[in-house]
């Protein structure tokens, strides 16, 4: 077994994956493999049973390619950009990735050389990209990714003002901007906002999930119907708004002035939650905070029809 | 058969025994194998695939066996997927079935289509 997980690791560390993605694939098969030894399989078979290494790595490597690495993607189109401008991005299944650029040009790179499902304009200094797809999926299409294209926008600095993202199923990330505005909906997809000063931000999800990792600015807004958040390190000068129907939202080291957490029936948590003034309203979810640190905190409402709504603090 | 359309109906099938269940990964494996010919390679990809895009959750239960499994659980976004898939599917399969046992062909009368 051994050799076997040592062959695979090796072919890993050849693919473009990161190490934390290689340790969880060779541990999932440590498991799979004793798994399989215990039901009788022995060591000379594991081969004909799990695979050829060399044939796992490549095929794992496509998957992951799909959203954690951008290597596969290529230049595509530039444009010189004069002075402020909006970006306007409206796709089906694509991936997205809005990232500051390396140069003062604003870049569109993706993995597919040709577009052609695609309308990507520059003009009167706002950005537009839509996939002409259809958001009825067929029988094929749900059996191939080969229709998912990889877009990185890559975004100059300081030059964005405002910057709008509607999206059905693909995921999408936004990495270590700059922007005074942005809104990122998506229906099933995933967002991912990482490293960002947004001076105004608003993130929607119907099933799909939010993740924002180290987020600052003026405002914040997020919502969900049946999706999942998380919100992990979020420094916000005024107001906050989080809200959910019936999906859970977990929130972690948060500051801001104005708290505003309101659920249907979702459960939200959170952690190292200071406000200065806060509203917590549900019907029958829960919204608990707990924090290690008393601080003053104005609980101007604090409410539920039927869920339990409290804020934990240790004695000041 | 066609790769891609081989991991297509693997897809269906992983997506239908963890609609019933929370499984883990050889467990899963060994179910499909009884029935199809398929292995590993095929399996866990589609599994890293489709937690990937949310339709599943993985959770780490205690095993008689020994460490702690890799368990895999849908999720509403999953089940809504299954369906979907699932649908196409019958409707897919039922439209071959019309075309090729469609009343009783006359298999001898085919064949002499293409004796000469």
């Amino acid at each position: 077994m051994n050799k076997y997980l040592n062959d695979l690791k090796t072919e890993l560390e050849k693919q473009p994956l990161s190490q934390a993605v290689i340790d969880e694939i060779i541990k999932d098969h440590e498991e799979m493999i004793k798994a399989a030894i215990d039901d009788g399989l022995s060591e000379a078979k594991l081969t004909e049973k799990f695979g050829e290494p060399s044939q796992i790595a490549e095929e794992l490597s496509k998957v992951e390619k799909n959203e954690d690495t951008l290597d596969h993607v290529r230049l595509f189109q530039t444009f010189e950009v004069k002075e402020a401008f909006k970006v306007n991005c409206a796709t089906v299944n694509d991936d997205i990735t809005y990232k500051l650029s390396k140069t003062n040009d604003l870049q569109i790179l993706t993995n597919d050389t040709e577009m052609k499902d695609h309308t990507i304009t520059f003009e009167d200094n706002v950005l537009t990209i839509r996939s002409n797809e259809k958001t009825s999926m067929s029988f094929f299409n749900f059996f191939t990714t080969s229709k998912k294209k990889t877009i990185v926008i890559e975004i100059p600095k300081d030059q964005c003002k405002r910057l709008f993202h509607k999206g059905v199923n693909g995921p999408t990330k936004l990495e270590s901007l700059t922007l005074e505005s942005a809104e990122l909906n998506t229906v099933n997809g995933r967002l991912k906002i990482e490293d960002a000063t947004i001076n105004h931000a608003t993130f929607h999800t119907v099933n799909g999930k939010i993740i924002v990792h180290d987020l600052r600015g003026k405002q914040l807004h997020t919502s969900q119907v049946n999706g999942n958040q998380c919100l992990e390190k979020i420094a916000i000068e005024d107001d906050i708004t989080i809200n959910t129907v019936s999906g859970d939202s977990a929130i972690n080291t948060l500051t801001s002035h104005r708290l505003h957490l309101k659920s249907v029936s979702g459960r939200i948590k959170g952690n190292e939650v200071y406000p200065k003034v806060c509203q917590l309203r549900s019907v029958s979810g829960s919204i608990l905070i707990e924090n290690k640190t008393a601080t003053d905190i104005d609980v101007e409402k604090e409410r539920s029809v039927s869920g339990t709504v409290k804020i934990v603090q240790p004695n000041a | 058969m066609n790769a891609q359309f081989k991991r297509g109906i693997v897809e269906l099938c992983v997506l239908s025994l963890l609609a019933e269940e929370d499984m883990y990964g050889y467990k899963i494996i060994q179910i499909l194998a009884q029935h199809i010919d398929v292995n590993e390679n095929t399996i866990y990809p589609i599994l890293r695939r489709l937690t990937k895009e949310l339709y599943f959750e993985t959770y780490l239960e205690e095993s008689h066996e020994g460490a702690p499994r890799k368990y895999y659980r849908m999720t509403k976004k999953g089940y809504k997927h299954y369906r979907r898939l699932s649908d196409e599917w019958d409707s897919f399969i039922g439209g071959v079935y019309q075309i090729i046992h469609k009343g009783v062909k006359d298999y001898e009368q085919i064949s002499k289509r293409f004796e000469n």
